[in-house]
Order: structure tokens, then sequence, then C-alpha cells
């Protein structure tokens, strides 16, 4: 199962147990009303994919968010891909493409001021 | 120092982090007195210290620092909880309390740190906030309930990029793309690091120092990578003791590297016994609080596996594979019992270390092979139907 960093996701009824790991231990967020879960800053991510893989039988794989685009920035074939330890770095990154863009530093910039607001 | 000459004065222009950034500036800018300090928690050289200065600075606040290295800190901590900070505020002045590097504080021998510093949170009624490099840290951990605590990690290597490219341009400074790459390559998502390898190359173009401006903290990966491939015992412990993961967070990816190797079954189990050894020995270390045997912990860990494993056959991986281990109320705990004695004995361990430590692994490991081994390693075991009934459901929980 693929989770994308910050941005919400669905879970199949994984039963009361689990469910309160995910809230205390993990510290998953859990929006009631729309029913999806998300990662926050102060998620445990090891322990996320250590759980869910245990429960899903399947790997967990993280991908990050582009922080200029929103679209997924391409972990897989980052040029960092080696050394970049998707567990200890903070959740947004930027895609190949915005970050070839010439004033890409002053547009992450932007959104940050922006989202602030 | 072009860690000082570049540091950002404005919160939007640091990078990485951008969720708990935005998160204490909105704490900041909501601020009321009675509300709880916030914590910065976060390994060193991602801007922890540049953030309080440049939200403080953005949003109109002075700042009074404390520093863990400064020995009179607790005096001078004393005193600005008298009047006269008080009558700094009267005259216009809004001031915020900084205490940096806290768990650093907690070090120092001469003072009840922890104690002081919960007393000072209650009785401030200036905005406070703490910057601490350790989670692990006991004494950090007990103030993160009295705390909004941003969690700060290690910035991504194109966002060091990216920055790296944007003062480049700025400053015209005189440097290869190769270059740019191989800092943040050495970064080790420390920006601190980053800008001091940056100035370094400049200074000495022709020159390797990339390696010397760092901060010696290797990841989770480059660690294991050289415990599993060094040829070298000791360059293998340093690895690993460089490495600031948690201690379970080690034993696990460790765990979860060899089992994912190629490497003979024999040598797998003999490397898997050294690790639950060592898993027992840090859940007995948590239980006890006797922190002070965790200082010889990497040495330990990375001897016996260096000692195990043969070089070269084991690579990190980080699709950690489940190996909680659960207490569960066993149906079978008769039979159960007696594979424990019979599991502890081989392996010198109680019954109850067998089925709790040890079992899980082996059950995980039986699982990867295939059929027929898994039945003929069994019967080699025991001939018991009833045990090897359970033992088959221990090895069925791992199986797809
Ligand atoms: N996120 C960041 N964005 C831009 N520059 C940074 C960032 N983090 C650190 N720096 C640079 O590194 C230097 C050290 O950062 P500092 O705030 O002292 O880190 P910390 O307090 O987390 O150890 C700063 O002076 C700044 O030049
Ligand atoms: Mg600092
Ligand atoms: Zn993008
Ligand atoms: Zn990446």
């Amino acid at each position: 199962m693929e989770i994308l960093l910050g941005e919400p996701f669905r879970l199949p009824r994984l039963g009361e147990d689990v469910f309160r790991r995910l809230m205390r231990d993990v510290r998953l967020e859990y929006d009631r009303q729309k029913r999806v879960f998300r990662t926050t800053t102060q998620t445990d991510l090891y322990q996320l994919s250590t759980l869910l893989s245990e429960v899903l039988k399947e790997p967990i794989i993280y991908t990050v968010k582009c922080f200029i685009c929103g679209s997924d920035a391409g972990c897989t074939s980052c040029e960092y891909s080696n050394i970049c330890d998707r567990l200890l770095v903070s959740q947004n990154c930027l895609c190949k493409n915005c970050l070839n863009k010439e004033d890409a530093y002053t547009l992450y910039c932007m959104r940050v001021a922006e989202t602030s607001l | 120092m072009y860690t000082e000459k570049f540091r950002p004065k404005n919160p939007s222009m640091m990078v990485g982090n951008e969720e708990s950034r935005i998160g204490f500036i909105n704490w900041l800018r909501r601020w009321r007195k009675g509300a709880k300090p916030a914590l910065l928690i976060g390994p060193p050289g991602i801007g922890k210290t540049t953030l309080v200065y440049a939200a403080a600075e953005s949003l109109g606040y002075v700042v009074l620092e404390f520093n863990a290295s400064d020995t009179r800190t607790k005096e001078r901590l004393s005193s600005s909880l008298t009047p006269s900070t008080h009558s700094l505020s009267v005259l216009g002045e809004k001031l915020l309390v900084f205490l940096d590097e806290v768990d650093g504080l907690y070090a120092r021998q001469d003072y009840g740190g922890l104690e002081f510093i919960q007393g000072f949170i209650e009785k401030s009624n200036l905005p406070v906030v703490l910057a601490a490099n350790l989670e692990d840290d006991e004494k950090v951990r007990k103030l993160l309930p009295k705390c909004e605590v941003f969690a700060f990690k290690r910035v991504p290597p194109r966002l060091i990029h990216l920055y790296l490219k944007s003062l480049i341009e700025r400053e015209q400074l005189n440097i290869t793309i190769e270059s740019i790459n191989k800092i943040v390559e050495h970064s080790g998502g420390d920006i601190r690091a980053a800008l001091n390898s940056l100035q370094a190359v400049l200074a000495s173009p022709s020159s390797e120092v990339l390696e010397v401006a760092r901060d010696k903290r290797v990841s989770l990966r480059d660690a294991l990578n050289t415990l599993f491939n060094s040829s070298d015992r000791e360059e293998a412990k340093s690895a690993l003791e460089a490495c600031d993961a948690d201690i379970l967070e080690k034993i696990h990816a460790i765990y979860s590297s060899l089992v994912q190797s190629k490497v003979e079954s024999s040598v797998l189990l003999r490397s898997l016994l050294a690790l639950s050894a060592a898993d027992e020995l840090v859940s007995r270390i948590k239980r006890t609080q006797e922190w002070r045997q965790l200082r010889y912990f990497n040495a330990m860990l990375s001897h016996m596996i260096f000692d195990a494993t043969p070089r070269g056959v084991v690579q990190f991986s980080q699709d950690a594979y489940p190996w909680s281990i659960q207490l569960r109320i066993w149906n079978d705990a008769r039979v159960l019992r007696s594979i424990g004695r019979k599991l502890g004995s081989m392996l010198h361990t109680s019954s109850r270390e067998a089925l709790i430590v040890h079992l899980p692994y082996l059950a995980y490991l039986l699982s990867r092979l295939g059929k027929d081994e898994t039945q003929r390693i069994l019967r080699e075991f025991t001939a018991d139907e009833s045990e090897l009934r359970v033992l088959n459901k221990e090895v069925a929980r791992f199986s797809k």
C-alpha cells in the first residue's frame, strides 16, 4: 500500500484495537466526518508501517508531495533516492519539474507564506 | 561563517519542515497568557534556533535567550521573572523567553534542570519556547505533555539543493553543479553542515573537504550498509554510533535487512539470535531505566552483527516486516510451554524468553522458506503432532 505523506487516505476496517493504536501510539490523524486518515509531523511513521504491514499483510511505501504543485514528488526516480531516508526527512519535497523551474525557490517560499496566513 | 551570513531573517525563507514551521508561527501569533510553552524538537542543523528568531522578528517580539552552555542560566532565568523584565514589557516591548538546547541543560550536573524549567514554565507569563535535539532523552520526554510540541525532521535533499542553488545564484558564487550535488549528498539533511561544506569547498575548490565540515551524523541506511559491508570491525561500530536513530529502530532495521537478504539460513539464524539477545537487553534497559548501559549498546550490537554475518551479503532494507512481539492469549498455552522449554534449552534462554523473543523470529524466518523445507526443519525440531500444528500456525501468521 502506498501512502502519500500529509494527504488523506482511507483504510479498510481494522478493528477497534488497531484503530486505538493508530490513534494513541502512532498518532495518526483521523477525520470522523470524511472517514479519512492523515499523517502529521507527530506521526510515528516507523510504527505506522510496522503496524499496517502486519495487519494488511503488505509492505507500506511512503511517498511525498511536491510542496509547489501538490503532485507526487516522485521519490522512486529521485536523483537523491540513495541517500534520502523517508522516515527521517520532513513530509514535503519538490517534483523534478518544479525543482527545475527557474524561480523554484521563490515559488516555494511563496507557497509557505500563503499557507501560513 | 556562511551559517551566520545566510541565516534566514524570515520564516518563509527557510526550507523543509513546512507544517511545523507554519504551526509554530501560528502558535506565537495566537499566544495568550496561560498558553502552554512551545517545544521544538528535532535533529541539529535544521533551523530550530533560526526559526525562533525569525518568527519573533516577524511578529515583533524581542527574544530573551538562555542557553544551556551558559553557567548562569538558572540565575538569569530567575531574574527574568522579576519586575525588571515586566517593566520592559510595560514599556511596550513584547518579550519571548527562549530556552535553547534544553537537552543539554539537563546533561549539566550543577542544578536540578527539569524541576527548575517546569517551575519556570508554570510561573512565566511571557511566551516560552524550548528547543531540544533529542526526543529520546527521558527528561525531554517528560516535558512533552506540558508543551505544544512541534516535531522537526531532516530536510529532504532536493530542498537543500534548492536552497544552496538560490544562495549561489544570489551571491554569484562559483561552484559546479557536481559539487552542489556532492554537498547535498554529504549533508545528511543538515543545512548547517551543507553550508559549512559549501564554504569549505569555495575556500579550496580542488579539495575533497566535504567530509570534514560535516557534523558526523549518519543515516540509518548508511550506518547499516557500513555495518553489513565493511571489513573493518571498528568502522562498523563507529557507523552505528554515528547514527541517531532510536536503538529499537536500529534493531528492527537490521532485522528487516537480514530477513530480506539472501544469506544462508544457518547464518541468518545465528544473526537473528544475536539480534534478539540485543533486543532483550534493550527492553531490560527500558524497563529498569538503567540508561547508562545504553552507552555500550551500539558497540555491542555492531560487534555481534559484524561477527555473525558474512560481509557484503546483506543490504539495508526499509520494508520493515512486522515482528511485533505481542503477548497474545494463547489457545495453545500448554503446547507452547513445551515448545518454549525445548527452544529455550536449545538457545540457552528461559522458555518464556524463547517464546516471546525467539519464536516470532523463527516463525517469520520459516515463513520465507519453501513449504517442504519448513516442514523438514519443523520435524527436526519436534515429532509431536500438536507442537507441529501450533508451530505451523505461528509460521502461517507471517505468510500471506
Ligand atoms: N531550514 C533552514 N533553512 C535555511 N537555512 C537553515 C535552515 N536550517 C538551518 N539553516 C542554516 O543553518 C544554520 C544553523 O541552523 P540552526 O537554526 O542553528 O539549527 P538548529 O537550531 O536546528 O540546530 C543557520 O544559521 C542557517 O544559516
Ligand atoms: Mg539550535
Ligand atoms: Zn511540483
Ligand atoms: Zn526524495
